[in-house]
């Protein structure tokens, strides 16, 4: 019976994880980007959050989808002002400022929110359901169902919609896709905005489940990415996989090891799919990136 | 008019340049962590550094000299404070130190700058019997404690875990010299008082998921628990423990916890009937020898605008300025070898409790349990 309410444990943690890291293989898959914000991302859905349900008093579902909407905004400015002029540069370059990016944001949220951690107070009950002796925590079930239903909704922009489609070729190949008129940069900004707002409602499905404070981000990053690089790089079904299949073991590690390794096993667990796998569970290999 | 107000204002910045060319301030280097996961408790406890200044400057100074406190950033990472200090020493030319948070950046900093530069150095926090004792001996003689060891808080609270009912106890501490040091010396407490030690449960400092730990213990049929780590990650641990429908006895240790802070961040539901351990309490002014200093500090602090779930810290800071005041008046001058002696005859009341050193260079504070009762700070019948 233990052993079922672990993985209950490790499914409802995983379906967080799945959400962090499906935004991060996106931008990844589509732009080569490594977004070291998207903790950040991450950390500032859930403090806008904060600041609308908790400070001003907005409806909650509304303050999410604010929160939300400022993150994107964000995001998009800074696609427009630092990744488009250092598009044609190497990757480092890249990757530098994004670094520069999530220390920049880190510092900002400091000196707006204090380092005092906060908390959101949450509309759904406490109380965990019980149903056979087993724990379901009602805010944990909706985190696994939004998850799942932003993750339909991205698959469905990417295979249903004219600009998915469009985002699709990108990835495929760079040069024909401009020669048949596709505007790269609107793709680019697009594709950095959308997986910029996957971080943020993360950040506002699991603020309330949380605290809030400004460093918040660095544990998100640290599974974001492991996630991705399990999952394969830029691979969708390999994010979500990934995600689910890091929080089981986690929850398994430490309830039958000791809770001491619970990060160690996550890393272990990416350290021997790498062997066998190098490209990640659902990695092509010889894939562009 | 006019000629009054500038007449004013001149005679305003003339005291101020008098003070800063005039007299010779006496400088205390502070090395908290400003930034990184601890930096809540950094900000709390830089507030009680700065009340003390602005009381001690108020009142004339230190040995009529103002003070200067110069604040920086260790990140509560062993080297990042080790050359916060460095900084401060060489550049600033401090005459006394506060540092370094906890225990791993403490022992850092002793060894490698303090002990090295010779600077009397004042820790407020970290709880790491190796700071004052290490196999048998002193390892820094410039080095005073105000904080206790977790030793100390565990035998403090030795007479007390019987009548909480600890009996079969569950451990859930954080991954660091803290964390594991509680739970060994807690552990020998319990051992002592015929109650059995359940299950150890270690967590690592960022964790914010604790269903798994929990779920271990509920099974392990712990009738209690001792938590270590820090107020948000307590108040984590708080709400997925209620959640889970759980109902064994809390305590938690370190002395950094307040009812206002498991309140605000895990709600009152889940706050209610937790036993906490701490060094000062602010809400009952009488439990301390300086009653009038400590409901004044309390009012201050909250009237500067910093957040209750602070008080738990933020006395650490004051009493650490208090301290270095009264030993630069014991030695009536800034000579670091004179200062260092007058530590030794320090003997005086802080917020938490008697300040007077051992041979060891460590102080015995007051060790006092409160209990969250309606939402608010409660002492339980036992402790009066």
């Amino acid at each position: 019976m233990i052993f079922v309410q672990y993985v209950i444990n490790g499914l409802t943690i995983g379906g967080a994880y799945a959400l962090i890291g499906i935004g991060l293989t996106m931008v990844f898959g589509i732009m080569g980007v490594v977004n070291f914000a998207h903790g950040e991302m991450y950390m500032l859905g859930a403090y806008f959050l904060f600041t609308f349900f908790t400070k001003m008093g907005i409806n909650f579902y509304l303050s999410m989808l604010l929160a939300i909407a400022a993150v994107m905004g964000i995001g998009g400015i800074y696609e427009k002002a630092i990744l488009k002029p250092l598009r044609r540069r190497s990757i480092e370059t890249v990757m530098l400022s994004m670094i520069g990016f999530s220390l920049f944001i880190q510092n900002i949220a400091m000196l707006i929110w204090t380092p005092v951690p906060e908390s959101i107070t949450s509309p759904f009950p406490l109380t965990a359901y019980t149903l056979g002796g087993l724990y379901f925590l009602p805010q944990r079930i909706m985190v696994i169902f939004a998850a799942l239903f932003l993750v339909l909704l991205t698959h469905l922009l990417l295979k249903k919609t004219k600009i998915g489609k469009a985002m699709r070729a990108t990835f495929q190949d760079l040069e024909a896709a401009s020669l048949m008129g596709i505007k790269i940069d609107r793709i680019y900004s697009f594709t950095f905005v959308i997986g910029v707002g996957l971080a943020a409602s993360a950040g506002t499905l699991l603020g309330p489940i949380f605290t809030v404070h400004p460093y918040i981000g660095n544990l998100a990053n640290l599974k974001a990415f492991a996630i991705v690089i399990i999952g394969g790089l830029g691979s969708f079904t390999g994010a979500i996989t990934a995600g689910f299949l890091l929080g089981v073991f986690e929850s398994l590690g430490a309830g039958y090891v000791s809770s001491g390794y619970q990060d160690a096993i996550g890393f272990i667990l990416l350290i021997i799919i790498l062997i066998y796998r190098p490209t990640g569970l659902f990695g092509k290999i010889g894939q562009r990136r | 008019m006019h000629i009054k107000s500038i007449s004013l204002i001149l005679f305003v910045i003339l005291l101020f340049t008098g003070l800063a060319f005039g007299a010779d301030p006496v400088k205390v280097g502070v090395v908290y962590p400003l930034t990184g996961p601890i930096a809540a408790a950094g900000s709390y406890q830089k507030a009680g550094v700065e009340i003390a200044r602005d009381r001690i400057n108020a009142e004339g100074g230190i040995l009529g000299n103002p003070v200067r406190v110069f604040i920086e950033d260790g990140a509560n990472d062993p080297a990042q404070s080790v050359s916060a200090a460095e900084k401060l020493v060489t550049r600033d030319k401090v005459d006394v130190m506060i540092a370094a948070w906890g225990s791993s950046p403490t022992l850092a900093v002793s060894a490698s700058v303090t002990k090295k530069y010779g600077i009397p150095h004042v820790v407020d926090t970290a709880s790491s019997g190796k700071v004052t004792k290490l196999e048998g001996k002193r390892p820094n003689s410039w080095l005073f404690r105000i904080s206790p060891t977790s030793q100390m808080e565990a035998e403090g609270s030795e007479k007390l875990l019987p009548k909480l009912g600890f009996k079969k106890v569950a451990f859930m501490v954080v991954n660091n010299d803290w964390g594991r040091g509680a739970a060994q010396e807690f552990g020998t407490v319990i051992q002592r008082t015929g109650g059995s030690i359940v299950t150890q449960e270690i967590i690592n400092a960022d964790a914010t998921d604790f269903l798994t730990q929990l779920t271990k213990i509920k099974s392990a049929g712990a009738d209690s628990i001792i938590v270590t780590t820090d107020q948000a990650q307590i108040s984590l641990i708080l709400k997925q423990y209620k959640s889970l429908g759980m109902t064994q006895k809390i305590l938690t240790t370190g002395g950094g916890i307040v009812p206002e802070g498991l309140v605000a961040l895990a709600g009152p539901e889940a706050a209610e009937g937790v036993n906490i351990i701490t060094f000062f309490a602010p809400w009952f002014p009488e439990t301390t020898k300086i009653p009038q200093e400590a409901k004044w500090f309390a009012d201050e602090y909250l009237k500067r605008g910093h957040a209750p779930k602070g008080f738990g810290e933020s006395f650490r800071g004051y009493d650490g300025m208090k301290v270095i005041k009264a030993a630069f008046e014991i030695a009536k001058t800034t000579d670091k070898e004179k200062v260092r002696e007058a530590f030794h005859k320090v003997d005086t009341w802080g917020l938490s409790g008697h300040i007077k050193f051992d041979e060891f260079g460590q102080s015995s504070p007051n060790i006092l349990v409160i209990q969250v009762k309606g939402g608010k700070p409660f002492i339980p019948e036992f402790m009066k």
